[in-house]
């Protein structure tokens, strides 16, 4: 977690190590064990690598595995997918892009004509185990392969029916009553299966993992919407998101930026992107490029940095709050860096707007009872292990996240399109093609 | 006399909800015949309200609605829809306030509707096809209650304290479910005067060991700082996901903003009404609250009937509902309704 500790000379496993062992020495076993320690381990977090690597992972996967039906094959994913979200549940693009997954494999299955073989592997009795199954049923995450998520929004597009429950009610309903268990006659095991979709699916996703890729290009498309000529902007900590869309503002327009340098977690990260540096040994694969970038500065930008403690004050002269989120929920809300929630809230005192840089990797399909089960507590920044009578002596918390409720936000900025928080929801279900969200 | 609308105003907006009013019920709406024979589905219907008393109005309406469709000897479909159609007319007249029951009969009809256009060439089976879809909807919408609970429980854990006003069967079932499952929480009850069915409440959740604290009415906004959250049933969601519900949910939900706490309403999809009041005197409901002239040596406030008053909460203080389809925020209950319109 400290910015400080990797040397040069020892190699960080990373995003970069972990895509250069599924190019060399992928197993189908072995790569979910050594993952699933990754991810426990942090050796991959925040959101981005999450979803790049496990999308990868799972392209392998299916690569490799070898299925009868389209019913194995979920099976075997929603297997895998329980190892990883176990290991890291707050790490929550993981399971996003096992969600999109299921989704491809969805689609091709019904472009394939076994849309019915999808249906009836989805037709696990998880919900219903829940209801019976007492205290310990339902606090586990629900699985994914709920009836209620993908189910019926598969046999049925229109995906806001009220009467889901019958969405298939000529053909089910009256063949197969409710005491046949669903196994009937359907699943015919073809051998030929794999052959039919798997190209299909090994390329949907390949297309997937290159949306992740261009997932920031996209989102500074819409530069010239967001920032307007003159405008003073404010963002916290200068993700790279932001400081995509700044760029690709800069070469149009002219504009000032106030950069907050955000809490002891940031501020190291936040003062070299603002000198345009490498981002203190995150991941190093887009090093070269960033050399190769101008900086706003470089454009002709007049670039301030103020500490936390000014923004109230500065706030008055600001047009607009640009910032980057980690994860977004389906009601609107955010989980955002620690301090981001000082920032939305005197934007909301000076009734300044607040847009969200999200990529569609970051839009989860959740609903939630609880904000602080999300936030995630890190080791204290200001003292470290010589101090240890103070730590014995005080505590010390440091949320890495804070919870930001849609109300505070305008509007989002994805890379499907600029969505208003209370429809945060639609766009997200959408992207899953689900019906419901999951409540967690 | 601002407190009742006028009857004819009440009507004509009433009958959007529900249907064109003719009087073609033979008898005076009690029963509905035809040449075969007879079926009356204003004892059909109370008598499943009776025989278990946890069953609500639209559900009730429904189960009716399905045996109307069994005892129907109709041959076309016109035939059937307008037998559905005169057998809701006659409940929703049976009931003085019958915006829940007047969503149940609605959605059974749009949900029957929906399918006519599935095969109209062979009645016979078509017909049978309806009442098995019909049975079975009736089926889903009570079996939403324990999904309900189920969802609902995730509210709950350790050291929670909620408050709860009135006596809704989904909220009792979320409490009762995280009470079996040994949550420890507490429970702040108003005593929801004058049904007292928050008396009732506590009694049942004391019966499974949980702490009750029963408050009056008056001391909802003093006692608000001392929980966490707020959970209420609804009698009706109507489709900007204004809900009615029993009277003081208001001042409740005005309690509960002001202090920061989460709304949450528990409640059924088969309650969405694809309609809206504007304000507490537009529900389409006749209440003497307020009477300036109440009947000579009354004193104390106007008396209640059976139903007992409600009062209407507008969406934004309500953070969330607990459905049996998920927690869905105002904005998606108000998507869900509307939808319903083209289905």
């Amino acid at each position: 977690m400290a910015p400080t500790a990797p040397t040069s000379t020892l190699q960080t496993p990373g995003l970069k190590w972990w895509l250069t062992h599924l190019e060399t020495d992928f197993h189908h076993e072995n790569s979910v064990e050594l993952y699933v320690g990754a991810l426990k381990r942090r050796v991959i977090r925040n959101p981005v690598p999450a979803a790049v690597g496990t999308a990868q992972l799972f392209l392998r996967l299916i690569s490799s595995y070898r299925f009868q039906s389209i019913r194995q094959l979920v099976d075997y994913i929603s297997g895998v997918e329980e190892r990883l979200s176990a290991a890291r549940p707050r790490e929550m693009s993981v399971r996003n892009m096992v969600r999109r997954v299921v989704g491809i494999i969805r689609e091709e299955a019904e472009n394939n004509g076994m849309g019915d073989q999808f249906q009836e592997a989805l037709r696990s009795e998880d919900f219903e185990e829940a209801l019976q199954g007492g205290p310990t049923a339902l606090k586990k995450r629900p699985s994914l392969m709920t009836v209620k998520s993908f189910a019926v929004a598969a046999s049925n597009p229109s995906l806001t029916n009220v009467f889901e429950i019958f969405s298939h009610p000529s053909s089910s309903i009256t063949s197969s009553a409710t005491s046949s268990p669903p196994s009937t006659g359907v699943a015919k095991p073809q051998s030929s299966v794999q052959h039919d979709v798997r190209p299909a699916i090994i390329q949907d996703i390949q297309e997937l993992i290159e949306e992740l890729d261009s997932c920031e290009t996209n989102l500074a498309e819409y530069a010239m919407n967001v920032i307007h000529r003159n405008e003073v902007i404010l963002t916290y900590g200068f993700p790279s998101t932001v400081q995509r869309l700044l760029l690709r503002a800069a070469q149009k327009r002219d504009f000032t930026v106030v950069v907050v340098e955000g809490s002891l977690n940031v501020y190291r990260k936040t003062h070299n992107a603002v000198m345009n540096k490498d981002t203190a040994n995150e991941e190093d694969e887009d090093a070269a490029e960033l050399a190769a970038r101008k900086s706003l500065q470089d454009r002709g930008i007049q670039v301030i940095v103020i500490s936390d403690s000014d923004v109230i004050n500065f706030m008055g002269r600001v047009n607009k709050v640009i910032l980057g989120t980690e994860y977004v929920f389906a009601d609107g809300s955010l989980l955002a860096p620690a301090g981001t929630k000082n920032i939305v809230r005197a934007a909301k005192a000076r009734n300044t707007p607040v847009v969200v840089l999200s990529g569609s990797y970051a839009l989860c399909p959740i609903t939630t009872f609880f904000e602080d089960q999300w936030i995630e507590m890190g080791a204290p920044k200001t003292v470290d292990f010589q101090e240890g009578y103070v730590i014995d002596n005080v505590e010390m918390p440091n949320p890495m996240v804070d919870f930001i409720p849609g109300s505070y936000v305008g509007y989002f900025v994805t890379n499907n399109g600029i969505v208003a928080p209370n429809a945060m929801y639609r766009a997200t279900l959408d992207l899953y093609h689900m019906s419901e969200c999951d409540l967690l | 006399m601002f407190n009742v609308h006028p009857a004819h105003d009440r009507r004509a907006r009433n009958s959007s909800l529900t249907h064109p009013s003719t009087d073609t019920s033979p008898a005076p709406g009690i029963v509905y015949s035809t040449a075969m024979g007879q079926f009356d589905i204003r004892s059909y219907y109370s008598r499943l309200l009776s025989e278990d008393s946890t069953k609500s109005m639209p559900i009730a309406a429904m189960e009716s609605l399905s045996a109307l469709c069994d005892a129907s000897k109709a041959t076309t479909i016109h035939e059937l829809l307008s037998s559905i159609e005169i057998g809701s007319k006659a409940l929703i007249a049976s009931v003085p306030n019958s915006i829940s029951l007047t969503a149940g009969c609605a959605m059974f009809t749009k949900f029957i509707s929906a399918h006519t256009h599935d095969d109209p060439r062979d009645f016979g089976a078509f017909k049978k096809k309806l009442q098995e879809n019909g049975h079975l909807f009736a089926q889903s919408a009570r079996e939403a209650r324990f999904k309900i609970a189920a969802l609902g429980v995730g509210m709950l854990r350790d050291g929670e304290v909620v408050m709860v006003h009135g006596y809704s069967r989904c909220a009792v079932g979320i409490l009762k479910l995280a009470a079996q499952r040994n949550v420890r929480f507490k429970v702040i009850v108003t005593e929801t005067r004058p049904s007292c069915q928050g008396t009732k409440l506590a009694v049942e959740l004391r019966a499974l060991g949980v702490p009750v604290a029963v408050i009056d009415d008056n001391a909802v906004a003093y006692a608000m700082k001392k929980c966490r959250s707020v959970l209420i049933g609804a009698e009706s969601i109507f489709a900007d996901a204004s809900i009615i519900n029993v009277m003081g949910t208001h001042q409740i939900a005005l309690a509960a903003k002001k202090y920061h706490r989460k709304v949450y309403v528990a409640t059924e999809t088969h309650k969405f009404v694809d309609n809206f009041p504007l304000d507490q005197f537009d529900i389409p409901i006749e209440q003497d609250v307020i009477n300036f002239d109440p009947p000579a040596g009354f004193d104390g406030p106007m008396p209640q009937t059976e139903l007992g008053f409600v009062d209407y909460t507008e969406p934004q203080f309500i953070d969330a509902f607990i459905t049996e389809v998920g927690l869905l925020t105002p904005d998606q209950v108000a998507e869900r309704i509307v939808a319903m319109r083209f289905q």
